[in-house]
């Protein structure tokens, strides 16, 4: 029986999904797209060039590289937790990527598995502290993330050494079609097989059904440990696939040259409409909200605020976010 | 109206109050009367209004209709602190104290004495000390109440009430954890507060409880009352009687013939089966196919836990044999592998994820023989889910309904269907048809018979006497995590039960 | 002699803590060498870290997290050091950079407390808002800060160094007495159990409200001594500040889940924290190192607990 009635009771958000209404769930899915439209009008409106296809392409290719490394974060906040690291794992892929290609061809596997062990390696060590040793996730990926940095620095000595080999970049920045690029292509074939695996599969069911509730999937014989390490195994992968990316892209290796897909990929997400305390939304949000986050940082480039204003603007539209699809589910519940 | 105070009127009256959860009435038109210098005890099985109608006397709940009067004067708007500051003291059952704060923090939290801006240690110690000294406790103020047992932890709770001066205490299950030195001690602090002209309502299970410390008793009965008598003008045996009575309106299913080439044999066999965590221990039985096995006792003894182990929920050990497979199982998979599953006590948090829809809460479990490739065969699924809705009449039956939106009673049905669905030889139901309307509690006991008669093995763990005195062939008494008692045959009756439950309890 | 038996008593890890600070400092000790002077601005250089760990810590025990910590300490160096190099008179800048420090921390503390949002994104977003700031206020490192503001780090009062008293009084000054009021006992019992602290009669919404600001507060603190510190301004000064706090509090025994933890404590653990910088510069050790030791420290501070813990349940992981 419960006890004490608690008017308007106080303090921390918990963990305790709201309840569902099919009002709720389609305005998580039209307040993306409403804003993306808007956004785009705005971006337009300041810049006529953004209609023409050259620059759409240009966009998508931005678009491409957050997305994929968007692709964990998704999966991870889904099942109600979170990834700090994925900034720092992208960094050192492009490290260890310049570093390992210097400029030739021949080292594009090695490198391109190299960097995928690393990225998959942190995963493991993020889900095994999370769910075995019951590290909250937001310190664990904290910690990872620092040591990540570390490594980072300890490899390169601080000053990065070499280069992108010509094959990736001419993989991801080639255009097809007049307008999209490799990486865009790439980014269009991850985003197929994540959909499919979160709407189609049966792991995908097990993503939404531990994101809603932990204790009842237990009892429901849901592998919750192998699904919960899985995916943040997956975002590891992802984080260091698009640091990979990011090196065909860039030519080369910058320090923190990822660092800024920390915030990036959390706004994304929740730009997308997917829900913080987890089972609810969806990689097709986040993909809009990759395209609003992409849009946002060209607009302000354009009117000439540069890392300052977009660091603010980040903040500000995350917590208008927030606030909006927070309130909207408590008030319907 | 009566004067507050005087000999023999009374200090607290509730008036025709009622109170419903969901679809369950939990008390329905009881009058209770508190007199001044009375030390009256609450009486009634589980399930029978007793907690929740102290809590309606101490504001924590609002009642549906009815009145509350403290002193002659009409309550409205009671919450618990005005029930506190007109002297009402509650302690609840479940403990809500702090941990990692000094055990003279806890007492007097939210009115700890000032000196200007601080908090006046010396004060606080002092005071913390008083009300502990009155419930007898030598307990150091200073002590962290994580470091505290359970039994000092209740005395810190009732210390914690004392403070103030009440005039009415009203405890719920405050003796649960104490040893016999320590309830005695409570017993004087409740005879002395007697004397002063206050007076005390408690609920224990301990019938030498009653019979030692009150005045009166009440018992309550399906939220009912049933009767209010002097202490003298009952004996134990009475008591009992009263408090479980006959159930007229629950009408049960008859056995079923078992079914031609239904599978007969053990099912499942126990050998010093224990759960890890919990005071589940010792528990040897086996249990055959086409058997209905009861598990009664009071509620909170290890019922629950027990088929949580049985199920793979919780770590076990001990001997746990099922059919071939050897437990205990590691995970609710493994469980399900051999034929165990489980339909959780509590539906809303264990047995359904409130927020997905039907047909995704039915499958959950199965889904890994449902996919193609990796992917859900939507088709078969479909086909499965329509079946077992129709099956068990669920309602609404769109499968894309969420489940939360649901009642009870076809909340319960998914979880049931749910299970069906895995398939399983043994099914562990706990507490299955609790909160639910009667015309699903017929369907649920129909296909128990069927279950049973096509040869599946049953475990009912129940609070519900009638229930399991009408389906159950066989039934384990349990208390502290431990079997006291197996009745069989003539043997179960719901007077038979009762007694062994409390008989395990007396210590 | 009786009070100190019992703190000891009730937090075994503040003692731990200290001890794993002195062998430290000894072994740092015998690989060094060391002067009055060098001591002293040693001393100064650790001070930003325990003041904003302190105020990490009181969040943290109201079962929050304060992500934003490291950029609000940021925003504040940039405001003196802008504000001093344009128009001078730092103790006026000092008052803008804190109040700034108080709306953020309101801002966090509202919208957890009052809108019921996640802690983790409402202070992740205030932080970047704040970096945003900090990098429009002041592009690149530079800036300046008024002479005596410089010297105080240099500052002797006896034989101790100015910033020694501050670390030591710290704990004595501002925790004794919170500790001592009704907010004390109000912080851990909203962060251990918010129903329970509610139905006790605590205002839990102003609490933690409170434990926000207090947090924002100290990062502000730490700022302005940052500034006396560097004498100068740089927006990305902040940035390793978040974890470094939170290491700290956790190596200090604050735990996690709230409504435990002192404030002796994560002073021991940020100088323990800062303290392997030094050490390992001792040892000889590339410098580069302090990111992987403290990512490392965190997670055995918080496994080792969780991990004896797991082990002694009966309980499945979940």
């Amino acid at each position: 029986m419960t006890t004490t009635p608690e008017p308007g009771g106080p303090g921390t958000a918990t963990a305790v999904v709201a309840a569902s209404h099919p009002r709720v769930d389609r305005v998580r899915q039209l307040v993306p797209v409403i804003v993306l439209v808007a956004m785009y009008a705005i971006t337009v409106a300041i810049a006529p060039g953004y209609l023409e296809p050259p620059q759409i392409g240009s966009l998508l290719q931005l678009a491409s590289i957050l997305g994929i490394a968007a692709v964990g974060q998704t999966l991870v906040i889904l099942i109600g937790g979170i990834d700090l690291s994925v900034g720092a794992v992208a960094t050192l892929s492009n490290l260890v990527a310049a570093a390992i290609l210097a400029g030739s061809d021949a080292s594009l596997p090695v490198a391109l598995l190299v960097v995928l062990a690393v990225g998959a390696l942190v995963g493991l060590g993020n889900g095994l502290l999370i769910q075995y040793l019951k590290v909250p996730d937001l310190v664990a990926t904290l910690a990872s993330m620092t040591v990540v940095v570390g490594a980072g620095l300890l490899f390169t000595q601080g000053s990065p050494k070499g280069r992108s080999a010509p094959l990736l970049n001419a993989l991801v920045t080639g255009r097809f079609l007049g307008v999209l690029t490799g990486g865009v292509l790439i980014w269009l074939a991850v985003s197929v097989v994540v959909i499919l695996f979160l709407r189609r599969s049966a792991g995908g069911r097990y993503v939404y059904a531990v994101g809603l509730n932990r204790e009842a999937s237990r009892y429901a014989a849901v592998p919750v440990g192998r699904t919960v390490i899985l995916l943040y195994v997956a975002s590891g992968l992802m984080a260091a696939l698009a640091g990979f990316l990011l090196t065909g892209y860039t030519g080369s290796a910058y320090l923190a040259s990822g660092d800024s897909y920390q915030m990036q990929t959390i706004a994304a997400v929740i730009l997308g409409g997917t829900s913080m305390f987890g089972g609810r939304g969806g990689y097709g949000g986040t993909i809009i909200g990759v395209l609003i986050t992409v849009l946002l940082v060209s607009a302000l480039r354009v009117v000439g605020i540069a890392q300052a204003g977009q660091d603010i603007a980040y903040g500000v539209i995350l917590l208008g976010m927030l606030l909006l699809l927070t309130r909207m589910a408590r008030r319907s519940a | 109206m009566d004067q507050v105070g005087t000999p023999g009127s009374p200090l607290i009256e509730l008036r025709g109050v009622q109170k419903h959860f969901g679809g369950v009435q939990a008390v329905r038109n009881v009058d209770f009367m508190v007199p001044a210098g009375t030390i009256t005890g609450l009486a009634g099985e589980n399930g029978a209004g007793k907690s929740t109608l102290l809590k309606i006397l101490a504001g924590l709940h609002q009642p549906d209709a009815g009145e509350v009067w403290y002193y002659g004067e009409l309550q409205s708007g009671l919450t618990p602190a005005s029930a506190k500051k007109a002297g009402i003291a509650y302690v609840a059952q479940e403990l809500s104290l702090f941990e990692d704060l000094p055990v003279s923090e806890n007492i007097l939290i939210g009115q700890e004495p000032m000196r200007g801006p601080f908090v006046d240690r010396r004060r606080l110690l002092a005071e913390a000390q008083r009300v502990l000294d009155l419930v007898g406790s030598e307990i150091d103020p200073d002590m962290m109440v994580r470091d505290l047992a359970f039994a000092d932890r209740q005395l810190v709770e009732i210390a914690k009430a004392m403070v103030g001066s009440p005039r009415v205490l009203v405890l719920d299950e405050p003796t649960s954890g104490l040893r016999q030195a320590e309830v005695a001690r409570l017993i004087g602090l409740m005879k002395d507060l007697r004397q002063t002209g206050c007076s005390v309502v408690f609920i224990t299970h301990r019938m030498g409880e009653f019979f030692e410390a009150c005045d009166r008793m009440t018992i309550l009965r399906d939220g009912t009352h049933i009767a209010t008598v002097g202490i003298d003008e009952v004996t134990p045996g009475e008591v009992v009687d009263l408090m479980i009575g006959r159930q007229l309106t629950d009408a049960f299913p008859p056995p079923l013939q078992m079914e031609p080439d239904a599978p007969t044999g053990d099912a499942l066999v126990l050998h010093d089966f224990s759960v890890h965590g919990t005071d589940v221990a010792s528990v040897t039985v086996s249990l055959q196919r086409g058997e209905v096995l009861g598990i009664a006792g009071l509620a909170g003894n290890g019922q629950t836990e027990l088929l949580e182990g049985l199920a793979g929920v919780r770590k076990a050990g001990g001997g746990y044999q099922v059919g071939s497979v050897a437990g205990p199982f590691r995970s609710v998979r493994a469980a399900l592998k051999a034929g165990v599953a489980l339909v959780p006590e509590d539906r809303k948090r264990h047995g359904l994820v409130l927020a997905m829809e039907v047909y995704r809460n039915l499958t959950l479990p199965v889904l890994r023989t449902l996919t193609r490739w990796g992917l859900v065969d939507r088709t078969r699924e479909g086909g499965l889910v329509d079946d077992m809705i129709r099956t068990l009449q669920i309602t609404p039956s769109d499968p894309r309904v969420a489940a939360e939106s649901m009642s009870g009673g076809n909340q319960q049905k998914v979880v049931i269907g749910k299970t069906l669905l895995t398939e399983p030889d043994v099914y562990l139901l706990s507490d299955p048809t609790r909160g639910i309307d009667v015309k699903t509690k017929f369907e649920i006991y129909s296909l128990i018979r069927r279950l049973a008669a096509s040869g599946k093995a049953v475990v009912l763990v129940s609070t519900d006497l009638a229930e399991i005195t009408s389906l159950c062939s066989r039934v384990l008494v349990m208390a502290s995590g431990r079997v006291v008692a197996e009745l069989s045959g003539e043997q179960i009756t719901e007077r038979e039960i009762t007694r062994a439950s409390f008989a395990a309890v007396a210590a | 002699m009786r009070p100190v038996r019992t703190y000891l008593r009730r937090e075994p890890s503040v003692p731990a803590a200290w001890a794993v600070l002195l062998v430290i400092v000894l072994i740092w000790l015998a690989g060094s060498s060391v002067s009055v002077l060098s001591v002293t601005i040693m001393i100064g250089q650790k001070v930003p870290l325990v003041l904003a760990s302190i105020g990490a810590a009181i969040v943290i025990m109201s079962r929050g997290i304060d992500l934003s910590v490291g950029a609000v300490l940021t925003v504040v160096n940039t405001i003196i050091a802008a504000g001093t190099a344009a128009f001078g008179n730092s103790l006026a800048w000092i008052g803008v950079g804190l109040a700034v420090a108080l709306v953020a921390g309101l801002v966090n503390g509202l919208c957890v407390a009052w809108l019921r949002l996640p802690p983790l994104i409402v202070t992740l977003a205030v932080q970047s808002i704040l970096l945003g700031v900090a990098l429009y206020v002041l592009p690149t490192p530079g800036g300046a800060v008024d002479a005596w503001l410089k010297d105080l780090p240099l500052v002797l009062v006896g034989p101790f160094p100015l910033m020694l008293l501050i670390v030591v009084a710290a704990p004595l000054l501002i925790w004794y007495p919170l500790r001592r009021s009704r907010f004390g006992t109000a912080l851990l019992s909203s962060g251990a159990d918010e129903s329970a602290a509610y139905a006790s009669g605590i205002n839990v919404r102003r609490t933690v409200v409170s434990s926000y600001v207090l947090s924002a507060l100290f990062a502000g603190l730490a700022g302005i001594v940052m500034s006396m510190n560097t004498g100068s301004g740089d927006p990305t000064i902040g940035v390793p500040f978040t974890m470094n706090t939170i290491a700290a509090a956790v190596v200090g025994g604050v735990s996690l889940a709230g409504g435990r933890g002192t404030i002796a404590g994560p002073i021991a653990g940020a100088l323990v924290v800062s303290f392997i910088g030094n050490l390992l510069f001792s040892m000889g050790v590339n410098s580069y190192w302090q990111y992987v030791v403290t990512g490392a420290v965190l997670i055995v501070a918080i496994a080792i607990p969780a991990g004896l813990r797991a082990i002694r349940a009966g309980r499945q992981p979940s």
